[in-house]
């Protein structure tokens, strides 16, 4: 790779750094895992950087990240195919969320969304967080436009009912 | 959710959860990574003259799978680098496996057919070392040292052969 295409490259992903280390933090839940995927991911868009059409390098890059992540869940617990109807129904676990309510907002956010779900956190990050549109929360995910909506929904709904129980 | 609801948790996510900046260490990390990814070519270790008495055998990127270098005691990288140095040795070929952890570079360096050979595994790592530390596993030789964002280790079975190849990869990467 010439050094002019490293400088390129660099120019187009680097200011998109603290974002992709937002999503990391977020989906591993460990700062040292989060060190690990963002090089990753860098490096894995180093090397598919001749396949980058142009247009929107932020939603590239957090595209990579996210499939740097789930490739290292997948690693770290045996692969089970993800339920919508399952993960999306009132449960156990959301009165589980509700007794485990502290009297701190932080921490309970913090506490509800680690439990929620990768598939749902994902959502809640990159839209909440990151500020991105359904669309290209849509294109990042691979997932169509309705379950985005419905994800954040659901994923919206367990962190309120998480809420419910903090002092306000 | 009502949208008082609604509105309390768009309150809370916003004031709660941030949105984080990378570490400084973070940055240069991935920065250096990404100038030693793109510039392979021009890693100094290649451009060693090493050749005239050793005959490279295999260059190949190399991951040790799932090894959290960082991690683990020197003792556990010992082991990892000396099972790497099993496979490049038992198959000079192209290695390349999925990059998982840590992407790690081997260079393999033989005086004939495979006898005497010498891997010497390269990985982005800073901090600074003085002279090259030892370790053995099994039969092999191990000698490693930290040096310009990168750690370096030396592999083979033949104890003065290591001791010396390293003296001169040391002097000569600087």
């Amino acid at each position: 790779m010439l050094e002019s295409d490293l400088a390129a490259f660099e120019r187009l992903t680097l200011p998109h750094l603290d974002a992709a280390y937002t999503l990391a933090r977020y989906l591993t839940r460990d700062p040292h895992d989060a060190d690990d995927v963002v090089q990753d991911a860098f490096l894995r868009a180093l090397k598919y950087w001749g396949s980058f059409q142009g247009g929107d390098a932020r939603a590239w890059l957090l595209t990579i990240v996210r499939n740097v992540c789930h490739a290292m869940w997948s690693g770290k617990k045996p692969a089970e195919e993800f339920d919508e109807e399952l993960h999306g129904a009132d449960d156990a676990v959301e009165a589980a969320d509700a007794r485990a309510l502290r009297a701190d907002t932080r921490e309970t956010l913090r506490q509800a969304l680690d439990r929620l779900p990768l598939e749902f956190r994902e959502m809640l990050v990159l839209r909440e967080i990151q500020g991105l549109s359904y669309e290209e929360i849509s294109r990042i995910a691979g997932v169509p436009l309705g379950t985005v909506m419905s994800r954040l929904s659901r994923a919206r709904a367990r962190l309120e009912r998480a809420l419910q129980g903090v002092t306000p | 959710m009502t949208d008082a609801q609604g509105d309390r948790l768009d309150a809370a996510i916003k004031a709660e959860l941030p949105a984080y900046q990378a570490p400084d260490t973070l940055r240069a990390r991935v920065r250096e990574a990404l100038a030693r990814e793109a510039g392979r070519s021009r890693m100094p270790v290649r451009s060693l003259a090493l050749a005239a008495t050793l005959v490279i055998a295999a260059f190949s990127a190399w991951t040790l799978w799932g090894l959290h270098v960082k991690a683990l005691e020197h003792a556990q990288v010992a082991r990892e680098v000396a099972q790497a140095y099993e496979r490049v040795v038992g198959h000079p070929e192209i290695h390349v496996t999925h990059l998982h952890q840590r992407d790690v570079d081997v260079q393999l360096y033989a005086r004939g057919a495979g006898v005497g050979a010498i891997a010497v595994f390269t990985w982005a790592e800073a901090g600074e070392t003085g002279a090259p530390r030892a370790a053995t596993v099994g039969n092999h030789h191990l000698l490693y040292w930290k040096h310009g964002g990168v750690e370096w280790w030396v592999v083979g079975d033949n104890a003065g052969d290591v001791t010396r190849f390293a003296a001169e990869l040391k002097a000569k990467s600087g």
